[in-house]
C-alpha cells in the first residue's frame, strides 16, 4: 500500500509538472479562445486530465502518503502475507 | 474530556487513520504550497515581482501578442489587447516604483505599450463603435470612455518617466476626459454609444488623478461633486458597484456585481483612498473560502447569474475577474489574510510555470498575466512621487 501511494503521488507530480509545461507551450488560453475547433478537441481533455491530476496532487496525494506511512504495517499489508502473522 | 475510543476492528482503525490523514493533509498542505509565494508579493519582494514582470515584458514586447486573441469578435480581441498593454504598463510601473533599479529595463517596454495603446490599430474596436478615432480632435470630442484605461497607463508612464514622448497627447487626453467627466450628469459618460460603465469611469477618474499627481497640476474643483454622484452607483445593501449605468436618470441600471467593483476599487485608489476602501469592504463581504483558498463571489447573496466578458468564468458563484482584481485592493488596504487566500487560488488554478526568463501563469494568457502583475504589485508608492502643485501666478 505504501508503495502504491508513493507511485501514485510520483505519477501525479510528473503529470502536474509535465502537463503545466505542455499546456503552456500549446497555449491553453489562446487555444480555448479561438473559435476554430481543432485545438479545443485535444486541449479540453488534456486540460481536464491536468487539472484533475493537479487537484489530486494537492489535496489527495499528501494524505494518502501520510496514511500509508501511519498504517504501513497494518492489516492491508499484513493480509497479503498471512504467514508472517 | 474523555478521548474518543479507537475502533477495535483493525480494518476500521486503519481506515479511520487514513481518513484523518487525508483530511489533515488537505487542510494544511495545499494552502501552504500555493500560498507561500504570497508573502513575497505582499511585501514587494524584488524576486517575486520581477519574475512575472520579465515574462510580461517579454510578451508585450514581442510581435506574438497580435495573434494571441482570436475570439471571433473584433471588439473583444481589441479590448483584450488594449487591456493587456494597459495592465502591463501599470504593472511594470508598479515594479519600478518599488524597485527603481529596474527602471532602465522596463521603461522601454512601457513606452512600447504606450505606442500600442495610442495606435489606430489597437483602438480599432473603439473607432468601429463610435465611427471616429478617439484620439482625434482632442481635447474636444465625446464618449470613448474606454480611453480611461490607456490614459491610466500613460499617467503611470508619465509619473515614472516625465520625458515620455507621449506627454502632449497625455495632457490633451486627460483634459478631454476631465471635461467629459465634469459635465457628465450622473458621474458617468459613455464607453460606447448608449453604454456606460461605472468601472470604466473609475479608470477615467484614476487616470486624471494620476496625471495630476505626475504633473503637479492643482486639485480639480469637480472632484467632490463627482465623488458624490459616483457614490450613487454603489448598491447600499451589498456595497458593490452597479455593473452598468444609464447616463440619463430613469433609464435601466445594471445589477451590483463584484468584477466591476474590484476593478474600480483598484482604479479609485488613485483618486480617493476612502472611496476605494468602501468598495473593498463590499468585496470583503462577498468573499468565499474553501480550505484556505479564497474567491470573490460575482453576485451579492441571494442573486445568481452567468459569467460574461467582464466577469470571466463564474464557477460555483465565484468570479475569476473579481477574484483577480481584488488581490490589488486587499494589498492596498492591508488585508494580508485575504490577499494570501486569493493568491492561493490564483496559484492553484493559474499554474505558475518557471522558465529561464522568469515566471508566468500557464492559464493566464497575455491578459491574465498582465492583470496579475498589475494587481499583485499594486502600491501606494506613487503618492511619494507626486510633483508639488504649481502655484498660480508663478
Amino acid at each position: 500500500m505504501r508503495t502504491f501511494s508513493l507511485y501514485f503521488a510520483a505519477a501525479l507530480f510528473l503529470m502536474n509538472l509535465a502537463g503545466a509545461y505542455l499546456l503552456d507551450a500549446l497555449g491553453l488560453i489562446q487555444g480555448l479562445l479561438s473559435p476554430h475547433g481543432a485545438s479545443i478537441v485535444f486541449l479540453v481533455p488534456l486540460a481536464t486530465v491536468f487539472y484533475a491530476a493537479r487537484l489530486s496532487l494537492y489535496f489527495v496525494a499528501p494524505g494518502l502518503l501520510l496514511g500509508a506511512l501511519l498504517t504501513g504495517g497494518s492489516p492491508v499489508k499484513a493480509r497479503k502475507n498471512p504467514a508472517s502473522q | 474530556m474523555a478521548a474518543m475510543p479507537l475502533p477495535k476492528n483493525p480494518d476500521m482503525r486503519s481506515l479511520l487513520v487514513r481518513a484523518l490523514a487525508l483530511a489533515a493533509c488537505a487542510a494544511v498542505i495545499p494552502r501552504y504550497v500555493a500560498g507561500h509565494p504570497a508573502g513575497g508579493h505582499f511585501h514587494n519582494d524584488l524576486q517575486s515581482q520581477d519574475a512575472l514582470a520579465r515574462e510580461v515584458a517579454a510578451t508585450v514586447g514581442s510581435d506574438t501578442l497580435a495573434r494571441a486573441f482570436r475570439t471571433g469578435s473584433a471588439r473583444f480581441d481589441g479590448e483584450w489587447a488594449f487591456g493587456t498593454f494597459t495592465m502591463a504598463a501599470i504593472g511594470l510601473g508598479n515594479v519600478i516604483l518599488a524597485h527603481p533599479e529596474r527602471r532602465a529595463d522596463y521603461i522601454p517596454v512601457m513606452e512600447q505599450c504606450a505606442d500600442a495603446l495610442v495606435s489606430k490599430g489597437t483602438n480599432a474596436f473603439g473607432t468601429e463603435a463610435w465611427g471616429d478615432f478617439g484620439l482625434d480632435g482632442l481635447p474636444g470630442g465625446r464618449g470613448h470612455g474606454y480611453l480611461g484605461y490607456s490614459n491610466l497607463a500613460l499617467s503611470m508612464i508619465r509619473l515614472i518617466h516625465p520625458e515620455t514622448h507621449h506627454s502632449k497627447l497625455h495632457d490633451e487626453l486627460t483634459e478631454a476626459l476631465a471635461k467629459r467627466l465634469e459635465t457628465s450628469p450622473r458621474g458617468l459618460f459613455e464607453t460606447y454609444p448608449g453604454e456606460a460603465y461605472p468601472a470604466d469611469m473609475a479608470m477615467v477618474a484614476g487616470s486624471i488623478a494620476l496625471h495630476d499627481c505626475a504633473t503637479g497640476a492643482p486639485p480639480r474643483p469637480f472632484w467632490p461633486a463627482w465623488r458624490a454622484a459616483y457614490s450613487e452607483w454603489i448598491d447600499p445593501n451589498s456595497g458593490l458597484l452597479r455593473q452598468f449605468g444609464a447616463v440619463q436618470p430613469g433609464a435601466p441600471e445594471g445589477p451590483a456585481r463584484s468584477s466591476g467593483t474590484a476593478l474600480a476599487a483598484f482604479a479609485l485608489s488613485f483618486v480617493d483612498r476612502d472611496l476605494s476602501k468602501r468598495l473593498f469592504e463590499g468585496l470583503r463581504r462577498s468573499r468565499a473560502n474553501v480550505l484556505g483558498f479564497g474567491a470573490i463571489l460575482e453576485y451579492p447573496p441571494g442573486e445568481w447569474g452567468l459569467g460574461d466578458i467582464d466577469s470571466g468564468p463564474v464557477v460555483l458563484g465565484a468570479g475569476v475577474s473579481a477574484t483577480g482584481f481584488t488581490i490589488s485592493s486587499a494589498k492596498l488596504h492591508g488585508d494580508q489574510a485575504l490577499f494570501t487566500e486569493l493568491y492561493r487560488t490564483a496559484d492553484l488554478f493559474g499554474v505558475p510555470v518557471h522558465r529561464p526568463s522568469g515566471m508566468r501563469f500557464m492559464s493566464g494568457g497575455p491578459l491574465g498575466n498582465s492583470i496579475l502583475l498589475a494587481m499583485t504589485t499594486a502600491t501606494w508608492e506613487w503618492k511619494n512621487r507626486c510633483r508639488t502643485p504649481k502655484k498660480e501666478g508663478l
